[in-house]
Formats: structure tokens, C-alpha cells, sequence
């Protein structure tokens, strides 16, 4: 194709299509106080209305007209100056408008580069390209539309760390995942309902206080008074709990069909090749080598569909909107789990060594020195208070104690000289896998009890999450620690995080 | 299968066979004939617990003397201003009551301070930066030098006064984990970092 062909070290500017999502910024921007001044407009105090002056929103529309203009004319020169070329293994962009930016990025030190599509990329055949690299600093490009071959060209370039790229072609590479219709509805089922409905309520509220603020109170007495008239009770709860569950679910399942519509990961040479979304289409390529830790995770519900959520953690990683360095993918099965998992680690060390377990103290210590002390002083305060309570904190108490039993008999790792293996969870079963070349940082961790019992808590960070076995005896703490840091230090010289 | 002769027919914790230079593998031969990795003995690794470590500068607890003297004269003030200034609150025994609470405070922060400033150490390995802090709860930090992204040296106006540092050394882990070793001497912290800049960059050469 031209656009592979074509001299990355011009600099090239955006789609024009960029244009109209910088406008769209503005409007996005804009768009609470449109809703103010239309609720004031349409709700607003009727003893106002004689004393407003007649040209008033004349004055309005003409300030915000010009606001627009002013926004819209910096977005311009913003889009204009905008640049982005290859030069000498750096990937290299200027930006800003008063202040003009150039930022140079080593090829190397590119972690991921994330394609997404929404509606108006798909209708101008466009692509939002976005780069990422580890650590904070903010050397980030983030390009809101170019062509869409042209993205695909430019991802295989960066990726692959060199300035020319072969076509990419997704036909040839088998489908490790790809969700089907049922499979998306037993996910929905297994979600995690509460925290769905917490999410609804938490809207729900947010938007009551977004309509009274632009409504004024009348919008807010309007509901309360709508409120009193219903009658709670009997039936009317029951009628109250089935259409919460009924709306859950729905909930449940619009966000598990956004998240995992389209779903497909392919094996590629380097790694995986991802894509999903329903209104963005998003394509990435995970690395295997930018892969800090594996692991995977199912609740109650899921262990029986045999479903597990996988996280790959990534270095400098963020999904769109998120700012979690991981990215999740469902998997039916145990099979497909196995063949996802050898990207990082071949043969797990629960599969060949044998297993280890944290001390028995871990099952009760927390529960006497936190929800113990904690529960004790809120007996007595609802005690004093409104006697009849006190059943609350001794309820949390009896759920922690149980708790943190249930979790320590679960509690178990295996560990190798390339990798450690840990599970976990209470209610659900949660795994984990890290390499020990992929440590940043080790932290041995004691308390006066600890010590005493010869224990320590050793605590191995990544770039992407840290992994903690609490309550290990000391001697294993330093192994693992003088193991860890020999992996890492005897790998070589160079890097192998992009730092 | 065990190496060990007299481990043999044990299923024991895969640490205990390290610690008594074992080799376990599972007993599935299969698994054996694909897959090798034999153990490395404790004893063979370079361990941290060994490393010497350098106490920090005694001045720096006058530093934290200081700082916190400052802290505790602000609580006071405030809590006087409260007794004398808000009629609710002109009770002798909330004055005793905030008194107590701020001395016991107080006496916890002196033994933190002598406790927590003797444990306050750190060792310079070829590889790796060991340092030690916490007074009840003690914690070991050891990051690898190939793992520093950079590093920063940072002093505050009293701990210049007796020219004091500390230096910061920041990993791709993330920039809330608490990574510095405070209490250096000036000079220490800079040598440090110039030491510690000069390692990162020559692992960052491929083939160095």
C-alpha cells in the first residue's frame, strides 16, 4: 500500500477529521452550561421574568458566539501545528499553540500503541491512535484521527521498533478468544450485581443533584412530593426489589455487552493482537514482552461457569477512560486460559513444584488488631446511643473473623527460580503469575508480632501491580527476596521494561 | 522426586527443601523429562540480609526534632486558641483531655524518633541500593540499579542548615511507594545520585 511505502520522517499533520473532534471538545466542554441556561430559560422564577432586560439573550448568544469562535480559532492553530514524524528511532511531535512543544520519544521506550474507532472514525474511515510509554511524564501522543491504513502502518512501525513494516494481515492468525452471544450472557449474569447497583444509585444521585442545581428546587420538591405518595410497603417493596434486580441486570448487561462485544484476541509473533468495543471499535497489540504480570480471577458464581476474568498487566498501560495499567479479557474454560498464560510463563509452578501456605496467625491476627478494636468502639458508641444496633458491628465482626479465615486457608503460592505463583480470594479464587525479572522493587515488611514469630511480609513490585505474601516465615521472606534480585540482576544489562 | 536421600517420601514445603539444599520436582516423570529447573541453594545467591549497612547522620535527628517541634507548637497554639476562643468548648476537661492526648502524642513521636532514626540504614551494593526504616513497623527496601528509571536529591531548608539530604530513587513501580533514603550527608546524597546516574546509563547502552 502507498501509505507503508511512504517517508516517516516527513512530518505529517492529522486527519482533518481531528477538526471536528477538537469542536466536539468545545461542546463537550459547553454542554452543562447549555443545560443551565436553558433551565433557567424554560424553569427560571416567574417575579424574574418582569425585570429581565429584553435584549439579555441577545447578549448571551452573542458572548457565547464569540467564545465559540475564540475556542474554535485556537483549535484550529492547535490542529495546524500539530506534527508528528520518525527521525533517527525516535518517534518525535510538536504541539501547542502559544507555546509550541517538541517531544521526542525512543522507539524503545514505546510500551503500546492503541487504535480506537468510534462512529465518526468508522464513517470517514479514520483511526484515533494514541501512544504510551512507561512511567509518568506525560511523553504521550495522542492523535484524535488519521487514516486509517495510515494507523495501522504507523502501529506496526512503532511496535515493531523499526522504520519499515510488513502488511498486517489478521486473517492469517488463528482466534485464541472470541466471545459468543451466550458466553456474554453468562458474564452478565456473574457480575457483580452490588457493586452494578451501587454504581446505579451513585448515578441516580449525581444526576438529582445535577437537575437541582439547573432546576432550582422545583425539581427537587417535585420528587420528594412524588416520593411520599408512594407507599412502601408489602407488595410495594416487593414490586420496589424485583424492578431494582430487573434493572441491575439490564445495567449488568449493556456494560458487559460495551465491554466485550466484538471480542477477539489473536496470536500474533510478538504477542496477541486485540480488538473489542461495540460503539468504538479499539484494536491494540500486547507484547509479550511488555507483559509484567499475569492473573486471573472468577467470583463465586463464575467458578461455577467456569469463567475467569484474565488481567495482562502492562507497563505505562491505561485503557481508554481508565486509569488501571491492565487489560482484561473473560475466558471460558481452562483450556484457552492455558494458551494465554504461556505467552508469560510456559509451564506455572503450581504445575511441577509444591505448594506453600502463609501462617496460621494470618487467619485471626487482623481480625484482633483491626475489626476487633474497631467493632469494640462502635459497640460501645451504639450502645450508649441507640442500643438495639449493636447487632451492626457485631455482625461486621463476625463476617471479618470469618473472612480473614476463609482467607487464609486459601492462601497459598509455588514458587520456581523464573516465577511466582500465588492464590487467593475469599468468596472467589483469584491466581496470579510474576516472573521475577519483571520485579522493580522489593520491600521486606515486619511488625513487633512478625518479628516475634519469626514472619515477615514480602512485598515484590512490577510496573504494572505488586504482589504481597503476608505472614511467611523470615528465612523464606530473604529467599525469595535474594532470588528475586539475582533474576533481576544477573538478566543483563539492558532493560527490559523501556526504562 | 527429592534429591536429598533423606527427604525422600517428604511432601515438604518447597522453602525447607531449599533451605536443606533439596531439589524437588513432582513426582510425575513426564513433567521431569520437559521441563528443568533444578534449585538454587540459598546459600549460593548474593543475600541482602548480609550486606553492611550505614547508619544515617545522627544530625538528622535533630533535623526531625526540629520539624516536629514545629508541628506539635502549632497543635498546641491551636488548641489553646480553641479552649480560649470558643465558648463550647471552655471546659476544663476537654483542655485536659486535648492536653493528654497531645503529650502522649508527643512522647510517641520522641521514641519514634530515637528508635526510628537507629534503624534508619542503608548499604550501596554493586547492583542493588539496601535501606532499612521504621521503628514498630520495620521494612527493608532493595532496588535493583538496572530498575531506576532516575534518581532526585531533595533537602529542606533545616536539613541544609546541618547539611543534610535525601535522595529519591524512582522506579517504574509507580511514584507513591515511599522511596527515599533521608538523612545522607550532602555530599553522600550527590555522590550518590552521580554514582547511581553513571550505573543507569550503562545499562541502558545495550551490551554493556
Amino acid at each position: 500500500m502507498h501509505v507503508r511505502e511512504s517517508d516517516w520522517s516527513l512530518p505529517r499533520r492529522q486527519s482533518p477529521v481531528a477538526l471536528l473532534f477538537l469542536f466536539g471538545r468545545v461542546l463537550k466542554e459547553f454542554w452543562p452550561l447549555f443545560l443551565f441556561l436553558a433551565g433557567r430559560q424554560l424553569f427560571g422564577s416567574d417575579e424574574d421574568a418582569g425585570k429581565r432586560d429584553p435584549h439579555r439573550v441577545l447578549y448571551v448568544v452573542l458572548g457565547l458566539a464569540a467564545t465559540f469562535l475564540l475556542l474554535g480559532l485556537y483549535y484550529v492553530v492547535e490542529y495546524l501545528r500539530f506534527r508528528y514524524s520518525i527521525r533517527s528511532g525516535e518517534l518525535t511531535f510538536t504541539s501547542g499553540v502559544f507555546v509550541v512543544k517538541k517531544t521526542s520519544i525512543p522507539l524503545e521506550n514505546i510500551q503500546s500503541v492503541h487504535l480506537k474507532q468510534g462512529y465518526i472514525n468508522r464513517l470517514t474511515d479514520t483511526c484515533g491512535l494514541k501512544v504510551e510509554t512507561a512511567g509518568t511524564d506525560g511523553e504521550e501522543l495522542d492523535i484524535k484521527a488519521i487514516d486509517r491504513e495510515e494507523a495501522l502502518a504507523l502501529q506496526d512501525v512503532l511496535q515493531s521498533r523499526r522504520q519499515s513494516s510488513e502488511p498486517t494481515d489478521e486473517t492469517s492468525s488463528d482466534v485464541l478468544i472470541g466471545i459468543r452471544p451466550m458466553e456474554l450472557l453468562k458474564l452478565a449474569f456473574s457480575e457483580n450485581h452490588v457493586k452494578t447497583f451501587l454504581v446505579i444509585l451513585a448515578f441516580a444521585f449525581s444526576r438529582l443533584d445535577d437537575l437541582s442545581q439547573v432546576f432550582g428546587d422545583r425539581a427537587g420538591k417535585a420528587i420528594d412530593e412524588r416520593m411520599e405518595q408512594v407507599e412502601l410497603a408489602g407488595r410495594g417493596l416487593a414490586m420496589l426489589a424485583g424492578v431494582v434486580l430487573a434493572v441491575t441486570l439490564a445495567v449488568s448487561l449493556v456494560r458487559v455487552w460495551l465491554r466485550y462485544h466484538g471480542m477477539q484476541l489473536r496470536l500474533s509473533e510478538d504477542g496477541f493482537r486485540m480488538q473489542w468495543g461495540f460503539l468504538q471499535t479499539q484494536r491494540k497489540q500486547l507484547l509479550k514482552e511488555k507483559i509484567q504480570m499475569v492473573s486471573w480471577s472468577s467470583n463465586l458464581l463464575r467458578v461455577l461457569l467456569d469463567i475467569r476474568i484474565l488481567r495482562f498487566y502492562m507497563a505505562g498501560e491505561t485503557m481508554v477512560g481508565r486509569s488501571e495499567q491492565w487489560i482484561r479479557l473473560p475466558v471460558v474454560g481452562e483450556a484457552p486460559l492455558g494458551r494465554l498464560t504461556a505467552a508469560y510463563r510456559s509451564q506455572p509452578p503450581s504445575e511441577h513444584m509444591l505448594e506453600n501456605r502463609v501462617h496460621p496467625s494470618y487467619g485471626w491476627r487482623p481480625t484482633m488488631t483491626i475489626a476487633l478494636p474497631l467493632c469494640a468502639s462502635l459497640s460501645v458508641f451504639l450502645g450508649f446511643w441507640k442500643p438495639w444496633t449493636v447487632w451492626v458491628p457485631l455482625a461486621i465482626l463476625t463476617y471479618e473473623a470469618v473472612t480473614n479465615l476463609v482467607r487464609r486457608r486459601k492462601c497459598r503460592f509455588w514458587y520456581d527460580n523464573h516465577t511466582l505463583q500465588v492464590e487467593s480470594g475469599v468468596w472467589g479464587r483469584h491466581q496470579s503469575l510474576l516472573n521475577f525479572e519483571r520485579v522493580q522493587h522489593v520491600v521486606v515488611k515486619t511488625t513487633p508480632y512478625l518479628r516475634s514469630q519469626g514472619l515477615a511480609t514480602l512485598v515484590l513490585h512490577t510496573a504494572g501491580k505488586a504482589v504481597s505474601l503476608p505472614y511467611i516465615p523470615d528465612a523464606q521472606a530473604r529467599h525469595l527476596a535474594d532470588l528475586c534480585l539475582w533474576k533481576v540482576e544477573s538478566r543483563g544489562a539492558v532493560p527490559d521494561d523501556g526504562s | 522426586m527429592i534429591s536429598r536421600p533423606h527427604l525422600q517420601n517428604h511432601r515438604l514445603p518447597t522453602f525447607v527443601l531449599i533451605l536443606c539444599g533439596g531439589h524437588a520436582v513432582d513426582d510425575n516423570e513426564n513433567k521431569t523429562m520437559t521441563f528443568e529447573n533444578p534449585f538454587v541453594p540459598h546459600d549460593d545467591l548474593p543475600q541482602y540480609a548480609r550486606a553492611h549497612l550505614n547508619p544515617v547522620e545522627p544530625a538528622y535527628k535533630k533535623v526531625l526534632y526540629i520539624v516536629w517541634s514545629i508541628a506539635y507548637l502549632l497543635l498546641l497554639s491551636a488548641i489553646v486558641a480553641l479552649y480560649l476562643m470558643v465558648d463550647r468548648l471552655r471546659d476544663p476537661w476537654y483542655l485536659a483531655a486535648a492536653l493528654a492526648l497531645w503529650v502522649s502524642s508527643a512522647a510517641v513521636t520522641v521514641a519514634a524518633i530515637e528508635i526510628g532514626v537507629g534503624n534508619r540504614a542503608w548499604a550501596l551494593r554493586d547492583k542493588d541500593i539496601v535501606f532499612r526504616k521504621g521503628w514498630l513497623f520495620r521494612s527493608t527496601h532493595i532496588i535493583p540499579i538496572v530498575k531506576i528509571q532516575h534518581c532526585v536529591v531533595r533537602s529542606g531548608p533545616i536539613e541544609r542548615n546541618f547539611g543534610l539530604a535525601s535522595i529519591w530513587l524512582m522506579t517504574a513501580a509507580g511514584t507513591d511507594l515511599d522511596t527515599g533514603i533521608r538523612g545522607l550527608k550532602q555530599e553522600t546524597a550527590e555522590s550518590l545520585k552521580e554514582w547511581v546516574a553513571e550505573k543507569t546509563a550503562a545499562y541502558a547502552r545495550p551490551g554493556v
